[in-house]
């Protein structure tokens, strides 16, 4: 219930160090394992470093929601769960369009994204217009 | 549920933001208490009684 800023803030540091970790990682790997002809299990395992990076961004992420107080953490909630239905409509609908009405098929990569795009668009501009 | 805060926090010549520090909230949760957006959980309710010296029904009060 209590706002922590000091415990906030160190969230926030740690999902931004996270995230930039990761963005630094996946480029890293992409330059790096390209030219190097790398075998396909080597590759695999590779791919899945920068996930380290990722989840150490998420851990912040949630250590920053446990430090805001309950009406923030509503607001936050609200904000995801409307990206989690959004986002799950959306590419559900499409991937049974890909095979009904011959759409071309999309990478899962845009699934991250747009999860992050509906959470902002949802949390500006319906959750926080609602509690106005 | 309605509620007097507002009128409460103004007798006692506070701001959004000195409530919300002396609640340990920020002035946006302050603010969505006072406008009857949203109803506080029974430990924030409690604490703002207690902050104010009534008891909670007399803070708030169902809109039925």
């Amino acid at each position: 219930m209590t706002v922590s800023e000091k415990d906030k803030r160190r969230g926030w540091q740690q999902f931004w160090t996270g995230i930039v970790l990761y963005g630094v990682l996946i480029v890293g790997l992409n330059v790096l394992s390209g030219p190097m002809n790398l075998g396909k299990p080597l590759v695999i395992a590779l791919t899945f470093v920068p996930i380290l990076a990722a989840l150490w961004a998420m851990l912040g992420w949630l250590r920053a929601i446990r430090a805001m107080d309950e009406f923030q953490q509503r607001i936050v909630s609200e904000s995801a769960h409307w990206s989690l239905g959004i986002t799950g409509l959306v590419t559900f609908s499409y991937g049974l369009l890909e095979g009904s009405a011959d759409l071309p098929k999309l990478s899962m990569l845009w699934v991250w994204p747009l999860i992050n795009v509906v959470f902002v668009l949802a949390n500006q501009f319906i959750v926080r217009r609602r509690y106005r | 549920m309605k509620n007097c805060l507002k009128e409460l926090r103004a007798q006692r010549g506070w701001s959004q933001a000195d409530l919300a520090a002396r609640l340990g909230v920020s002035r946006q949760t302050v603010n969505a208490l006072e406008v009857g957006k949203y109803d506080p959980s029974l430990p924030l309710a409690f604490k703002l009684a207690r902050l104010f010296g009534l008891t909670i029904e007399e803070i708030f009060t169902d809109k039925a």
